[in-house]
């Protein structure tokens, strides 16, 4: 079941009032079945092979540590290999049918009808992902192998993050079903509060904003350059509120169970570099990428200059930079592959690597040009340029995000450099006057996206949700009832379905 | 090499010149430590220390002392 339904409003106060009336020692079991049941709402197809999945993982990393040597090795990579699998499968199927229906006439192979038309099971890639990390860190013995396979299920399906993340690491949150977690007002009012700052977040802001964002990336005419770049920019505040409004609800009602989540966001809007831009958006798909794939790439840095230190002409070259390069371009190339297949993605892949890779590759050039260490965030004038410059370069990046194809994301580009004129302005205004759209709708979406971007912009340290917690008991009140009143008063018709499911 | 001189060092490297950087200070939590400060660790391990960090060790740095762990306590001296 999606978080902004009203059968999640019936199964959450149900599933956590069961919670804390049963003993520590069952309550594995009431997750576990609550789980199974918000995954059944989407789809109950799925559910036995997430279990079966699940399943799977449990008996290889029992098992990874107790084969020494080959058997060992062998169990790990079979553990990887078919977690690889389930994703690739289900993911690519689809896109390759094709060309496996072809292939497979040509060799004259028969499968069941239906196979390359199966549909992605919801949710598969952060299970992958949260399955490989556990069995990399048990391989490593960074954490033991969880052996209570119920707890481990419960952990895999856990309701709050199974379709949409955060990806978990298991030496975080597995200790903390093996905690006794007491009714505590402060865990109930802090995950409410952000439950509540989720909801607003996508049903005032995203779903308010999508009508017009759809409408501009439609590209059945063209709106021209300033409605253009009014779609692209909004574009990016609709992706930030769905997907991060999705979080605070997955991490708020987490909280009310007394369960800690890992941050997915820590105000992009302040990024002043793409590196930076990738500490504070989706923080767990970039930092499971950073830990089993940038990072093995960048140790071999140390091999490759001694490698390099062979060949007098190659030794200027810095190993590195070499490595950073790579391992740059193949964290960002899987990431796009991550979100789905098609050039799209790919090029969303190759875009980042290659601004993350040209900032450090061009980082002492421009150091002596600019006199000072460029990875801070500079004071005044020169912050606001290293922001705005990072959200146009990162906004480039979500237009072929966005699209269905690269043709549709160049027909965008072209758009957006169409007719700068004050006959394009009209021409834009003309074409939202013409189009529909619900004016109260988008005046909404507008004044929550305003409000949004004003939190992004507060000092670093400053926990909105803790400052409104501590204040005074009528202006908390006051608070809660305010947001609520203006979700139901000001949230979209239609509910749309979260960004991020898709992937 | 005495503690102070590896902390000059860092902060040369890093480029952390108006940050009071002690052995206990978390490199992690630093406004600009990033990916390309990793890379720049990398780096000064290799031509002062010739010592190799694996991939779990660099995820690992977190404060300086836990750094200086890493290459071994047998290079520093107080």
């Amino acid at each position: 079941m999606e978080f902004a339904t009203f059968h999640f409003f019936l199964f959450f106060p149900v599933a956590v009032i069961l919670y804390y009336l049963l003993p520590q020692r069952f309550r594995w079991i009431l997750l576990l079945l609550a789980s199974a049941l918000f995954y059944c709402a989407f789809s109950w197809k799925y559910l036995g092979l997430l279990l079966f999945a699940a399943g799977f993982n449990y008996l290889v990393a029992l098992n990874i540590n107790r084969g020494k040597g080959v058997p060992g090795r062998i169990i790990y990579v079979a553990g990887l290999t078919g977690n690889l699998f389930l994703l690739c499968f289900f993911k690519y199927v689809n896109y390759w049918g094709i060309d496996f229906d072809n292939l497979a006439q040509i060799l004259h192979l028969t499968y069941p009808p239906g196979v390359t038309g199966v549909l992605f099971p919801l949710g598969l890639s952060y299970f992958v992902f949260t399955s490989i990390a556990y069995l990399i860190d048990v391989k490593n013995g960074d954490i033991p192998a969880e052996r209570h396979a119920g707890i481990f299920t419960a952990y895999l399906l856990f309701f709050p993050k199974v379709v949409q993340g955060p990806i978990e690491r298991a030496g975080n949150i597995l200790p903390q079903f093996h905690r006794d977690h007491a009714f505590l007002h402060g865990n109930i009012r802090q995950g409410l509060a952000l439950m509540v700052w989720g909801f607003f977040k996508k049903l005032v802001i995203a779903d308010n904003l999508a009508p017009f964002v759809g409408l501009i990336f439609s590209g059945k005419s063209s709106a021209g350059g300033p409605a253009t770049a009014a779609g692209v920019l909004v574009f990016g505040i609709q992706l930030y509120a769905d997907f991060s409004g999705y979080t605070d609800i997955a991490l708020g009602s987490a909280k009310v169970l007394g369960f800690d989540l890992v941050q997915n966001f820590k105000r992009p809007f302040r990024a002043h570099s793409v590196r930076d831009f990738w500490s504070r958006w989706h923080i767990s798909l970039s930092s499971w990428c950073s830990d089993y794939i940038f990072l093995p790439v960048l140790a071999t840095s140390y091999n490759v200059k001694r490698y390099l230190g062979r060949y007098s002409l190659l030794k200027w070259l810095s190993a590195e930079k070499i490595m950073y390069t790579a391992g740059s371009y193949l964290t960002f190339l899987i990431i796009g592959a991550w979100h789905g297949v098609g050039w799209n993605y790919i090029i969303v892949g190759l875009l980042f690597g290659s601004y993350v890779s040209l900032d450090v590759l061009t980082y002492n050039l421009r150091k002596r040009l600019y006199g000072k260490r460029l990875s801070e965030s500079r004071p005044g004038l020169n912050r606001f340029l290293d922001i705005f410059i990072t959200m146009v370069l990162v906004n480039v990046v979500w237009i072929f995000f966005r699209t269905g194809t690269p043709a549709q994301a160049m027909n965008i580009l072209h758009n957006l450099f169409d007719n700068w004129t004050l006959s394009g302005l009209m021409k834009s205004i003309e074409l939202m006057a013409a189009s529909g759209l619900d004016g109260r709708q988008l005046a909404a979406g507008t004044a929550g996206m305003i409000l949004l971007l004003a939190t992004e912009f507060l000092p670093e340290n400053t926990d909105c949700t803790a400052r409104i917690l501590a204040a005074p008991g009528y202006i908390r009140w006051s608070m809660y009832y305010l947001f609520i009143a203006i979700i139901i008063l000001y949230c979209a018709g239609e509910t749309r379905q979260f960004i991020y499911l898709q992937f | 090499m005495k503690i102070e001189e590896f902390i000059r060092l860092l902060k040369e490297h890093l480029e952390f010149d108006n940050i009071d950087i002690r052995p206990d200070t978390n490199l992690k939590a630093l406004d600009g430590f990033d990916s390309m400060s990793i890379m720049t660790i990398i780096a000064l391990t290799d031509e002062h220390f010739s010592k190799k960090l694996t991939a779990r060790q660099l995820a690992s740095i977190t404060t300086v002392n836990s750094l200086m762990g890493l290459i071994g306590e047998e290079h520093f001296c107080s």
